[in-house]
């Protein structure tokens, strides 16, 4: 080994040697003042762009308010101006965050008889259809009854024990397609950063929101974001599109498309977004869940969750959760079994094991695996459309 | 949300990119200050080094985070946005040294290593700084702990909410340091060092330290084939393997083979598995995170303990 030796120690250097130095500091500074532009600059990047031009907000604002303005009038004559009490907007999927839902809106219930009320106000917005939820159901001894409504959305949620399994519904009513949305965490496709659901739910204002499809877990099917088709994988996969009326649109794993397809299939749809986990539990009222599926282990016993349509602008999102007093979990076909009783026209299966969590305003409805949520990349969620 | 330094024409300069720009600068000077060999040879390493540096951290990044970019040619044409991975600046710096010795400029590639994994050490030490200026440190978002160096308050990027997290940068940046200290010392004053022995001890502590701490981090790179299993910590605990068996190696050269040779291994794996648990454990069990990291750095030091153990009876022997 050589012992160490300070330079002015050190034989002199080759005219070679010499040379190099000067030549070589000027590169090296050369690249260093180069590598300034291109690091740590990332995620702002890319958030600036995300986000919508503020004055592009103000005119759409303005665009709206003014046609509530009368079309003519005296000059100098004082017009009331009269908005709707409540307006139920058509949120824009560029928003990150959703409107802030009403706090009174909030609650909780012991029983179904209690919920009479909820039914009655939920009319409104039901226009026709009915709830699963009401007198029908077995609740779960000891879990409460929990809900929101407004003048947009009506969610209810409870726990009904099926073996040894229980099973957590969300029920949700929206007024507009736009309600049914989808966040990526910090707002953007690709993020590094993984958050909890009932973070993600907080940040966004969710008034109900279920753990997505963890799309930076896997690499599978086509991959849709605020209406651009991101990533088509090789790696099949059942796809579940949602269109600008919040209507669910399945393909199944066997069929393929190339970038070009892919996006003129969601140009034709109007697709929002997709959600790539599956398989497909339900469609058109019937089961079909595949025997054997790459994504979610779908013949081991676990926890899961699914997206279920009951009707237009009707959901019900499930979860299948073992409980410390109910260990029992389910494999894909009991679960899908149990999700096509419940009338739904279309079921799909979104991630499940520790993954799977529903929240209603920001906090934990389902008992998820291990009592400890998992850090993912994305939810969906529903929120109002009339809060501040 | 990054902050802006200044604006130069339509290019925003973050403090976050001066300072990684300047911990560059820092594992430079470093490396020029230690090195002992030709000039010539530090002539070439160093701007190709860089240069690998930016190329192979973004593949590396890339390679993990596809979804990320828009194709690969996209990721390794444009800079202008994207990310680098550190494990491509390691591979890179590993590369030039490899070019050097290629092209017969340096005869003592163990050396070379040795002042590298210094000069980077020092870089990594400045560079984790950076997260001061940005919000790119994502641990654990801490609810009672809320002062440095445990914690400290990053915006979150969507609402703008302060959240404090676990402040993982800052303490791989003092752990990083205290083993560029320990390095240093044993560089400059370390009696019958080979040439090597410094880059391996640095792998050894700093795989260690990495295998610990990337998991607290909450924007890990994963690896393709599985969602949960971190690109860093898989690589750190493969750098720990790799220079425990390389002491193990040396030792029974030196020493000759020894029946409680045996016994060691297999409490080395043993130390090995109960930080592989651990880390199993704490996915499962977040709230656990303090007991898990307690048991992980124990298992993981002490395996570390053990590996410089042979070191040190191959070199008295050596």
């Amino acid at each position: 080994m050589t012992r160490y030796k300070p330079k002015f120690c050190r034989p002199r250097p080759s005219p070679v040697s010499r040379a190099a130095g000067p030549v070589s500091t000027l590169l090296t500074l050369a690249l260093l003042v180069a590598l300034v532009p291109l690091l740590g600059s990332v995620s702002q990047r890319v958030v600036r762009n995300s986000v919508p031009d503020i004055s592009e907000q103000f005119q759409e604002l303005l665009g709206d308010q003014s046609s509530y303005l009368p079309q003519t009038a005296a000059a100098g004559e004082a017009v009331p101006v009269s908005l709707p009490a409540t307006e139920v907007k058509k949120l824009r999927d560029s928003d990150l965050i959703a409107p802030v839902p009403l706090a009174e809106g909030y609650g909780e219930a012991e029983s179904i008889q209690e919920m009479d009320w909820f039914q009655e106000k939920a009319n409104l917005l039901l226009q026709g259809q009915k709830l699963y939820f009401g007198p029908g159901r077995e609740l779960l001894e000891g879990a409460p009854i929990k809900y929101y409504i407004d003048d947009s959305i009506a969610v209810v949620t409870w726990k009904e024990l099926v073996g040894a399994t229980v099973l957590t519904f969300a029920e949700v009513k929206i007024a507009d397609g736009s309600q049914l949305r989808r966040f990526l965490s910090d707002g953007r496709f690709g993020a590094e950063t993984q958050y909890k659901t009932t973070e993600m739910a907080k940040s966004v204002n969710a008034v109900l929101a279920s753990s997505g499809d963890f799309y930076k877990f896997h690499y599978n099917g086509v991959v849709v974001y605020e209406g651009q088709v991101r990533k088509v994988y090789s790696n099949p996969a059942d796809t579940c599109y949602i269109n600008d009326k919040g209507d669910m649109i399945f393909t199944y794993q066997d069929e393929k498309m190339t970038q070009e397809e892919a996006q003129a299939f969601v140009d034709e749809n109007n697709i929002r977004f997709s959600l790539v986990f599956g398989p497909i539990l339900v469609d058109n009222g019937q089961r079909c869940e595949p025997a054997t599926y790459d994504l979610g282990e779908v013949n081991s016993f676990s926890p899961r969750a699914a997206l279920c349509q009951m009707g237009e602008l009707h959901y019900l999102v499930v979860t299948a959760n073992p409980e410390p007093e109910h260990p029992g979990k389910m494999d894909i076909h009991q679960f899908a079994q149990r999700i096509v009783e419940t009338g739904c026209e279309k079921a799909y299966t979104l991630d499940g094991g520790q993954t799977a969590a529903i929240a209603l305003d920001g906090e934990l409805v389902n008992h998820v695996l291990y009592g400890q949520q998992r850090p993912i990349s994305d939810i969906i969620y529903f929120a109002t459309a009339v809060g501040g | 949300m990054d902050r802006i330094a200044f604006i130069v024409g339509d290019t925003f300069i973050y403090w976050s990119s001066i300072i990684l720009t300047l911990a560059a600068g820092v594992a430079i000077c470093t490396f020029l200050a230690l090195h002992r060999g030709q000039g010539t040879t530090a002539a070439v390493v160093v701007p190709v080094a860089l240069v690998l540096s930016v190329i192979f951290g973004r593949l590396a990044h890339w390679y993990f985070r596809p979804d990320g970019y828009e194709s690969f040619l996209g990721a390794m044409t444009d800079y202008t946005s994207g990310g680098y991975a550190l494990l491509g600046v390691f591979l890179a710096c590993l590369l030039a040294a490899g070019l050097v010795k290629l092209l017969r400029l340096e005869d003592d590639l163990p050396r070379l290593l040795d002042e590298m994994s210094l000069a980077g050490c020092a870089g990594i030490v400045v560079g984790r700084l950076a997260c001061f200026f940005s919000a790119a440190d994502r641990g654990q978002i801490l609810e009672d702990i809320h002062n440095l160096p445990l914690a400290y308050p990053v915006n979150n990027v969507v609402t703008g909410a302060a959240e404090y997290r676990l402040a993982t940068f800052v303490i791989q940046a003092m752990v990083t340091a205290v083993i560029f200290g320990g390095l240093l010392l044993f560089f400059l004053l370390g009696k019958r060092r080979k040439s090597g022995d410094v880059a391996a001890l640095f792998l050894l502590f700093y795989g260690m330290s990495q295998a610990v701490l990337d998991s607290t981090r909450y924007d890990s790179l994963y690896m393709r084939s599985n969602g949960f299993i971190s690109v860093v910590q898989l690589s750190g605990a493969a750098a720990l393997v790799a220079v425990t068996v390389l002491f193990s190696v040396r030792m029974v050269k030196a020493r000759g083979f020894r029946p409680w040779y045996v016994a060691l291994w297999v409490a080395m794996l043993a130390l090995l598995g109960g930080a592989g648990y651990m880390e199993y454990f704490v996915q499962r069990h977040g709230d656990r995170a303090l007991f898990s990291y307690s048991i992980m750095s124990l298992c993981l030091g002490s395996l570390a303990a053990l590996a410089l153990g042979t070191y040190l009876l191959a070199r008295h022997r050596e």
